[in-house]
């Protein structure tokens, strides 16, 4: 699952932060979700709780993780035309092609103003950690 | 605060390989995937676990060389994906057509950049030697590897052209001031193993292949052994230093 993959990644980074710092409780973890990532919020959701109760066997207390979703935003280089994934039709194939690398969206999106695919993905892309509070 | 956890992810992806080989020049049109193919599937089927990543990220062409039809052959899911395996070879192959699809993907530097870290991250390798086909140029995909890669030892290749040779001198010192060790060089389209030796010399490399022009070349495109086959017998010493390194 490519959520259990992103929640690993999320986790790795919680641990080596921790590390770095000495710290062994980290009270708030701030995490975003952009919404080319096209996750399943149950499974991902479930993976990370799985993941950061394995941090605590390994010493590490995440006390509250707040997972945030963004909206894709786009913007065109060329007409300077701005919109969302809703204005824009995308297959289920292409969806699950761009759930895996959300760039790939500038194949399979165009501007829906003037037909361009060289455009800007202004948020909603990927997945980061927006706040890391250590105890 | 924005804090990337692809980052952390690649270091550990990344770690359960003894040797990462990309396959740089600062020239096109030199035969850098097709040795990239070659060398992998070589060294696959004398029994190493080899992954071949296709980093051409807005014109991917690997997989094309290997026979393999992107549209209809997908990577696994299972905690990330993991690559697709050649046949009963010990070739894992990853490239980001297997999402793109056989199209043009228009990209600037940014979204390369993220493409390329969006692909390590994600991918589960289980090989021990990584070889990486890497586009022309000194861009992204070169720099995102030399920085995220533990030791890699990049293969150069060039022509025996001037314009070719130059740029590769060029690209040495950038890769000498990164801290980075090429692993040798190879010479493709050349007449002579005379001018490759001499080539070699010109750029304080240790000449690893001298490759003449394959007539044969286009009919082997789409045919994993053919291509193994007729490029093999050039590159021994490319396959013996990599062997020596992965089974030390």
């Amino acid at each position: 699952m490519h959520e259990w993959a992103l929640a690993e990644a999320i986790t790795v980074t919680i641990e080596y932060e921790a590390r770095k710092r000495g710290s062994r409780t980290i009270e708030l973890v701030e995490v975003v979700v952009g919404e080319l990532q096209s996750i399943d919020r149950e499974v991902f959701e479930f993976a990370l709780k799985e993941l950061i109760a394995s941090l605590r066997e390994r010493g590490i207390d995440v006390r509250k993780v707040d997972i945030e979703f963004e909206e894709a935003k786009f913007k065109c280089f060329r007409c300077g035309y701005q919109w969302n994934l809703s204005e824009v039709g995308i297959s289920e194939h292409e969806r699950e092609a761009i759930h895996f690398i959300p760039d790939v969206a500038k194949v399979y999106i165009r501007c829906p103003k003037c037909g361009s695919h060289d455009f800007e993905i202004v948020a909603g892309r990927g997945v980061y950690i927006k706040r890391l509070e250590f105890g | 605060m924005f804090i990337d956890p692809r980052l952390y992810a690649i270091k550990r992806r990344l770690a359960v390989f003894r040797l990462i080989v990309p396959i740089v020049s600062p020239k096109g049109g030199v035969g850098k995937s097709v040795i990239a193919a070659a060398l992998s599937l070589s060294l696959a089927l004398k029994g190493v676990r080899v992954g071949l990543l296709d980093l051409d990220i807005t014109n991917p062409c690997s997989h094309l060389l290997l026979g393999i039809d992107v549209e209809t052959t997908k990577p696994i899911e299972d905690r990330g994906i993991r690559p697709v395996k050649l046949g009963s070879t010990e070739l894992e192959f990853m490239s980001i057509a297997f999402y793109s699809g056989n199209k043009t993907l228009p990209l600037r530097g940014t979204d390369i950049d993220n493409a390329i870290k969006e692909v390590l991250s994600i991918t589960q390798w289980s090989a021990s030697l990584l070889i990486i086909d890497t586009p022309p140029g000194f861009s992204d995909e070169v720099l995102d590897i030399i920085s995220l890669a533990p030791n890699p030892r990049p293969i150069i290749v060039t022509t025996p052209s001037v314009l070719s040779i130059e740029t590769v001198k060029r690209s040495l010192e950038v890769l000498s001031n990164e801290g980075v060790k090429p692993l040798g060089l190879i010479v493709n389209l050349s007449h002579s193993v005379d001018l490759c030796l001499q080539i070699s010399q010109v750029l304080s490399l240790e000449l690893l292949a001298c490759i003449p022009w394959l007539t044969n070349l286009e009919k082997a495109v789409g045919k994993p052994l053919a291509l193994k086959d007729l490029l093999e017998p050039y590159m021994t010493k490319a396959i013996e230093t990599i062997l020596r390194i992965v089974e030390r």
